[in-house]
């Protein structure tokens, strides 16, 4: 048996899981697998949780994480799209100034605690006011929060911003209990969510075993679950095939690997969480603010050869800030296509016929990605010094001590796309080290965050991304790069969720495994 | 009467014991000097290690602040992370601020993880040392049994084969030699596990059976430096007239090679074994990766990717204090093995 999956006592008991469902009864297929309710399921990460305060942790990553334990005030469902969960609903009477948000009632904590307003204040209020509070960004444009009932938490923002319930899908909207929060003990985590923590080995692995009394018990479909910190991708791919984990994410060398290994694993991406792009700084070289300039080096980029070529399939060139599918993505926009001899001529127009050269930093994980631009760049004269630090090397390099004048960059794809926009494009956007700015740009991205109306904003994002792939702007997108799952084949109920990785919610192992 | 008729005198036919080695009394106040003067040494360099330490990982590239804050940061949410840090302080108040934690036993919080640096470092160790210790047992044993075969048997089969093994060893990254022994015996035969680890205390077995294959890989480079010094060592002193001399007194070849040859030859061999001990250390950083083991190897690269510097500092700080201690035991060895050392 590849998968290992670690059975209980009670092996013999089984439940009926509708393979392929996910969190809603609904969604069930016809084909009915008996499922293994004392299974444990053995998960490998890249990065395990750094702290059970949210406020001390270190990006969104962690999220589905994190979510194991705590539940957030909004979710995010398969394709990205904003969803209930502790916030029943929602309604902003002003445009997105204000908001309030129904909680769900008879939801309790792992220790007992009732969930309600007062809690979802503590939480919001620990978030803005913690000293260096990682989530406080997040919630830059949050006034105040208000309790009006036990049940209803309310809003204010100091600019309409329609996108507060997708920024509180995230780790903003992860919800604690107010009497953990007030002893500033966070070793043993109170949350709401379907597992508690079992044990822990800080980077290591952690051991959560399901919760009694979760809220939604019917989409919790085994009795624990183990994490293990895996960073290698060659080593993740070692374990997934020897079955020392069930699921893991792995490079797309290992993918192809790992597909042909045979029938006891599946495959599947995770699409749109991982954007590559180029920050352009004018600032550190003149030549930068010249949009011709930029549409030449955009124009020069050869996407497809480096989503072939790098990724080996596993992306899909980008030139929107939005997957090519969920919801945001204009298909009318027309892309700036790749023409070398065109960029030469954009160049030789703008002044450069000599070509340019300035330096150019990427992520430890593009670096095939960095030398293959440059050797586009090299072939319309432009030469490139191209450095990889590690770490957060790269965005200091970037945005927060500039010394790059361009560089690539790894964007998570953010939750509302208005957030994304605002964050790349604006001109006072830390994104935008240079200041790059397109008044009517900065004008639709205003616009999209002040339209509440679905319709609406739907057309002011075609605007914006028909805008932003015909002309290049602060950050271009190159590529998106997938992130690949594997997974044992004894695991039923697996479904590609856009938002990340590993939700568990709706999984299960088949009994017979 | 002996059966070719030649008399032989009585002192012959009875081969005297010979005398056991010469045992040169050295004076208590030389050794006492020796060791006084290695551990103020020792002390030298660990000072000189702390600064080392410390203005190296200051020129890791990038924020510790950035990595923490996550996307979207603001640079004043930023600035407020390394205020709390302490990383706003200059360095010097930062050194001596760490230097004084140390010095109490307080290796800081890691940025990361927020929890005490010590308590990372301790729950890690248990798995470096336990592959150190395996892979030094795996080394020594090779080495040492597979050197005397050669020198024994010099210019035989058997010496071409060892040879030909411990050049391999020697020449072959410990990685690949990792990867390779992964691939056969843990994703083709199932024998091994491919990753992870049990400590000894939760399952004894399967702590073993974790460590096999890396404590193999990191060993391989080490057991082949060992077999080459011990059959250079040990074949130079077979070749020595006394050696000679006291097998034609009697002596059997085993007593000569383990009483004589081996003590002899065991000055060198304890350089090499102390060595090999260091670069143990700092090879298990590459196969405790290539094998998962939760090390303090492991700890140290997340670290460096991390920019968690306080783990860094102390990672490396362990790492140089286990190589001082090492060669501070490592030279008493061999003054106790060599007294001319002393002198």
């Amino acid at each position: 048996m590849r998968a290992r999956i670690l059975l209980g006592g009670a092996a013999g008991i089984t439940a009926v899981l509708l393979a392929g469902c996910s969190a809603s009864p609904g969604n069930s297929t016809s084909q009915d697998v008996q499922v293994n309710p004392d299974a444990i399921i053995k998960v490998g990460v890249t990065n395990l949780q750094s702290s059970w305060d949210i406020a001390k942790t270190a990006g969104s990553l962690e999220v589905p994480i994190q979510k194991m334990v705590y539940d957030g005030l909004t979710g995010l469902d398969e394709k990205n799209n904003v969803v209930p969960s502790l916030a029943e609903s929602w309604n902003t009477p002003d445009g997105g100034k204000t908001y309030e948000f129904a909680l769900r009632t008879g939801v309790t904590f792992s220790n007992g605690d009732a969930f309600d307003a007062t809690s979802a204040k503590a939480t919001i209020d620990h978030y803005l006011k913690a000293p260096g509070s990682t989530v406080a960004g997040q919630l830059a444009n949050v006034q105040e929060v208000d309790i009006v009932s036990p049940s209803k938490l309310r809003f204010v923002q100091k600019q309409a911003d329609v996108s507060l319930p997708a920024v509180l899908s995230d780790r903003a909207g992860i919800m604690m209990d107010a009497k953990v929060i007030a002893s500033g003990d966070f070793t043993k985590p109170v949350g709401t969510g379907p597992f508690t923590l079992e044990g822990a080995q800080a980077g290591v692995s952690i051991t959560l075993t399901k919760q009694p009394k979760y809220w939604s018990p019917d989409t919790v479909h085994i009795a624990g679950v183990t994490i293990s910190q895996i960073q290698d991708p060659v080593a993740m791919a070692n374990a997934i095939r020897s079955g020392s984990v069930d699921m893991g994410v792995v490079g797309a060398a290992q993918a192809a690997d790992l597909q042909s290994a045979g029938d006891t694993l599946g495959t599947y991406p995770i699409k749109g969480r991982q954007l590559s792009g180029i920050t352009w700084n004018p600032d550190l070289y003149k030549p930068l603010a010249d949009q011709r300039v930029r549409d030449a080096l955009n124009m020069a980029i050869d996407r497809q050869g480096i989503v072939k070529g790098v990724f080996l399939n596993q992306g899909e060139a980008a030139s929107q800030f939005r997957l090519n599918g969920l919801p945001g993505f204009s298909s009318a926009a027309k892309p700036i296509a790749y023409d070398p001899e065109q960029a030469k001529k954009l160049l030789a127009e703008a002044g450069y016929a000599n070509g340019l050269s300035f330096n150019f930093v990427a992520p430890v994980k593009f670096a095939k990605e960095a030398e293959a631009i440059q050797a586009n760049w090299a072939a319309i004269g432009v030469s490139v010094k191209v450095t990889t630090p590690p770490g957060s090397g790269p965005a200091d390099a970037l945005w927060y001590k500039p010394t790059a004048a361009a560089g690539l960059w790894s964007f998570d794809g953010r939750n509302d796309l208005s957030n994304a926009y605002q964050q790349m494009l604006l001109p006072s956007a830390a994104y935008n080290p240079g200041k790059v700015a397109d008044p009517k740009v900065t004008d639709l991205i205003k616009q999209s965050a002040a339209t509440a109306d679905p319709a609406a904003r739907a057309k002011v994002f075609d605007q914006l991304a028909e805008i932003t792939s015909a002309s290049t702007q602060a950050n271009t997108p190159v590529a998106w790069v997938y992130q690949v799952v594997a997974y044992s084949k004894s695991l039923v109920g697996v479904k590609p969720w856009e938002s990340g990785y590993p939700i568990l919610t709706g999984v299960g192992v088949a009994a017979n495994k | 009467m002996t059966p070719t008729g030649i008399s032989v005198s009585p002192a012959l036919q009875e081969p005297k014991k010979l005398p056991a080695p010469a045992k040169r009394r050295v004076p208590l106040s030389g050794l006492l000097r020796s060791v006084g003067t290695r551990i103020l040494r020792s002390l030298l360099l660990f000072v000189a290690v702390t600064i080392t330490v410390f203005g190296l990982s200051a020129l890791i590239p990038g924020d510790p602040a950035v990595s923490l804050a996550g996307e979207g940061a603001t640079p004043e949410a930023i600035a407020a992370i390394r205020t709390q840090l302490g990383l706003g302080k200059p360095w010097y108040e930062q050194y001596f601020s760490w230097t004084n934690g140390v010095l109490h036993g307080d290796l800081g919080t890691s940025f990361f993880y927020h929890t005490p640096v010590s308590d990372l470092v301790m729950s890690r160790l248990p798995v470096t040392l336990s592959l150190a210790l395996f892979a030094i047992i795996a080394a020594v044993v090779f080495g040492i049994l597979a050197g005397l075969l050669s020198a024994t048997r010099r210019g035989r089969l058997a010496d071409k084969i060892t040879t030909v093994i411990s050049t391999v060893g020697i020449a072959t990254p410990n990685f690949w030699v990792g990867m390779i022994l992964l691939i056969l015996f843990s994703l083709n035969w199932h024998i091994f596990p491919a990753v992870g680890y049990t400590p000894i205390t939760k399952n004894a077995g399967s702590w073993f059976m974790h460590l096999v294959l890396p404590a193999i890989a990191l060993a391989a480079a080490a057991g082949a430096e060992l077999q080459r010094q011990t059959r250079s060592s040990v074949s130079e002193i077979l070749s020595q007239d006394y050696i000679r001399t006291a097998r034609a007194q009697g002596l059997t070849r085993r007593k000569v090679l383990w009483q004589r040859a081996l003590k002899n030859g065991a000055p060198p061999l304890a350089t090499v074994v102390g060595f090999q001990t260091a670069v143990l250390l700092g090879g298990s950083v590459v196969v405790e990766k290539v094998f998962s083991l939760p090390g303090v190897g492991t700890l140290a690269i997340d670290s460096v990717t991390l920019k968690d510097l306080p783990i860094l500092q102390a990672v490396v700080l362990l790492n140089a204090c286990f190589v001082i201690i090492i060669n501070f035991a490592t030279d008493l060895i061999y003054t106790v093995l060599n007294p001319k050392v002393r002198i």
